[in-house]
């Protein structure tokens, strides 16, 4: 049996280009590196800083992603056919606005005058987390909810009919067997969360050490007068090495499923 | 006469406790049920009453209602009418009362064993008991012993993708049945497996469901045979015909039970202590079957296997086509099938004009409808 199937042979032409078009750019970036003073730049206290916040809060942001995100996803997954479309489209408008609408509404929502003023969150590292879980959030769902959806509920009934509690199928089945979209969900999540940029400018703006993120510590590099292009292309580097790192080792982490 | 090892002591949810030193399985459960849901086409609604550790087949055409009757019994489906009684509880009464699927402690097994992917053979057999609270160590020893209990000593480690049809059916069958059902629901569980699979597991079924209560749905006429006592025939949703296996499959009432019981069924009327349709007559020796025909002129089916139908003598009879089989050939003419062999078909022609008869011992008459 051929594990290549029966696909055009011609459609690697614009496979080939796809994938040069994702390359080439980073390659451009590389050949922009200042190795002189690569250390130096990604090294330094703002790098350094920025880069921490920028983990803590992604991954404070995926924690959060995931806690409400797995049962909206199951929700979703469990609910009538139109019910579920209904909520699906309502988990994509996020994803199709500009990150800065997010930043605004946010805003309007957080900002001193509005519902939730009283909490003080503008420009805060907390507002930093909202607005990447309100980016990086119908990724999550998006991916569980199909992986879920795909598994059915079979597997569930099979285990009721055991004498399964509700919590042992959930514990010991459903989530065990959507474990490769709970991963992928949680990857492009924390992908998602790390990069944003927008959303985050306008809400949590952008002070160093409280809710300087790499994006914005990149792009006032970048942009700031009198400093050198070089720690831009260093601090993007460093933040591309950094996905790159944290890709792999969740890609690592896969638990024995469908094996 | 075995005691399963390893039982827990029923009674943990209030449920009458079984004579614990009973020689057979003590927790078998007498089943009363009424089921009544509405499809599209026609209502289904069964009267059921299985005896603590009784096997009941149900049998009859695709769509007849009888995956409704189990989806019913195992909780998936609600009823519109009826109840279900498991020893004196009631699970469903229409329309309040319902039991969820994890508390009937009745046991659904499919075509498909839909084993647990992610879990070893020894993992998948021991969910129920772990679900139950049974200690990790208790429950994966007492797994063991169950496949071993099904034809697979020492497929504990192994995982449903790496084994064969029939072994993931026996998994199953050891899954369900170490979760201590007080009913076991089979819904055609052979039907996807090879000639010889099927036989196998037939028989390690007719073995490790002895004195459980069953309730088998399947297509084939030996599955009831060999694994139940009563036989149901369900039509369009309703009982047609119910009775011991034998009786059922050797007096079918009906076309639909006929074509199960692979047995030709004629409609004509009682002549003469006889049954005649159009010239074609037949006579039987079985008592009921004199009874029947001894007031002239009643509706009557003679039911007959065609491998009884003998050539050469007789009424006659014009040959429309021949179908080889593995054994012969059938010859289906417009009055009967009759099966002969290649030898005694082999000058016959469609068109031809045949004798054909059927040993009076060899003929059942039932009343038709």
């Amino acid at each position: 049996m051929r594990a290549a199937g029966y696909v055009p042979r011609w459609l690697i032409l614009p496979a080939v280009v796809g994938l040069l078009f994702l390359l080439v750019p980073l390659t451009a970036l590389l050949a922009r590196v200042e190795w002189a003073t690569l250390v130096a730049d990604v090294t330094s206290d703002a790098a350094l800083s920025a880069l921490g916040l920028s983990l803590a809060t992604g991954a404070a942001a995926t924690v959060l992603c995931a806690v409400v995100g797995i049962p909206l996803a199951l929700v979703i997954a469990r609910s009538p056919a139109r019910t579920a479309a209904l909520l699906r489209a309502l988990v994509t408008v996020p994803l199709v606005l500009p990150p800065m609408v997010g930043g605004v509404a946010l805003l309007y929502l957080f900002g001193r005058t509005g519902w939730f003023g009283a909490l003080g969150l503008p420009f805060t590292t907390p507002a930093v987390v909202l607005a990447q879980v309100f980016v990086a959030l119908p990724f999550l769902v998006l991916a569980v909810e199909g992986t879920l959806r795909s598994i059915g509920v079979e597997f569930e009934r099979a285990a009721a009919s055991l004498g399964a509690s509700r919590a042992t199928i959930l514990r010991r089945i459903t989530l065990p067997l959507a474990a490769p979209g709970i991963v992928a969900g949680v990857v492009l999540c924390f992908a998602r969360a790390i990069g944003e940029f927008g959303a985050t400018a306008l809400f949590a703006g952008n002070r160093p050490g409280v809710t300087q993120t790499m994006p914005l510590a990149i792009y006032t590099a970048f942009n700031g007068a009198g400093v050198s292009q070089g720690t831009a292309v260093a601090l993007s580097l460093l933040l591309l090495v950094t996905a790159v790192a944290v890709l792999l080792l969740v890609r690592g982490w896969r638990p024995g499923v469908g094996r | 006469m075995r005691r399963r090892p390893g039982r827990r002591e029923p009674g943990a949810e209030g449920e009458p406790t079984g004579d614990a030193d009973a020689p057979m399985i003590p927790d078998a459960a007498a089943l009363r049920a009424r089921v009544v849901v509405r499809r599209r086409e026609f209502a289904v609604d069964i009267a059921l009453d299985v005896a603590p550790g009784e096997t009941v087949a149900v049998m009859g055409r695709s769509g007849a209602g009888k995956s409704t009757l189990l989806g019913a019994l195992a909780g998936l489906t609600p009823l519109d009418e009826g109840e279900i009684v498991l020893d004196g509880r009631v699970l469903d009464r229409a329309p309040r009362v319902r039991t969820a699927p994890m508390q009937r402690g009745i046991v659904l097994l499919g075509q498909d064993a839909r084993l647990f992917p992610h879990l070893t053979a020894r993992e998948n057999v021991a969910f129920g008991p772990r679900a139950a609270g049974v200690a990790a160590s208790l429950a994966r020893s007492s797994a063991d012993e169950w496949l071993a209990r099904v034809g697979l000593p020492g497929a504990g480690d192994r995982r449903p993708a790496q084994l064969s049809g029939g072994e993931q059916q026996r998994v199953a069958v050891a899954r369900a049945l170490a979760a201590e059902p007080r009913v076991v629901l089979l819904d055609e569980p052979l039907v996807a497996l090879d000639p010889v699979t099927a036989s196998e597991i037939r028989a390690m079924l007719r073995e490790r469901l002895a004195g459980v209560t069953t309730i088998a749905v399947t297509h084939d006429a030996v599955d009831a045979a060999a694994l139940a006592d009563r036989l149901l025939i369900v039509e369009r949703g309703r009982v047609s015909q119910a009775g011991p296996v034998r009786e059922v499959l050797a007096a079918p009432t009906t076309a639909v039970a006929a074509a199960i019981a692979g047995l030709e069924r004629v409609v004509g009327v009682a002549r003469c202590g006889g049954w005649e349709s159009a010239g074609l007559r037949l006579e039987s020796t079985d008592a009921p079957s004199l009874a029947l025909a001894a007031r002239d002129g009643v509706p009557l089916a003679a039911v007959f296997r065609s491998a009884d139908v003998r050539l050469g003598k007789g009424c006659p009879a014009t040959v429309q086509r021949l179908e080889p089989t593995p054994t012969g050939v059938r010859v289906v003419t417009d009055r009967v099938v009759a099966e002969v062999s290649s030898s005694e078909a082999t000058a016959i022609r469609p068109g031809d004009v045949v004798l054909v008869r059927v040993a009076p011992d060899r003929v059942r008459f039932v009343a038709a409808s």
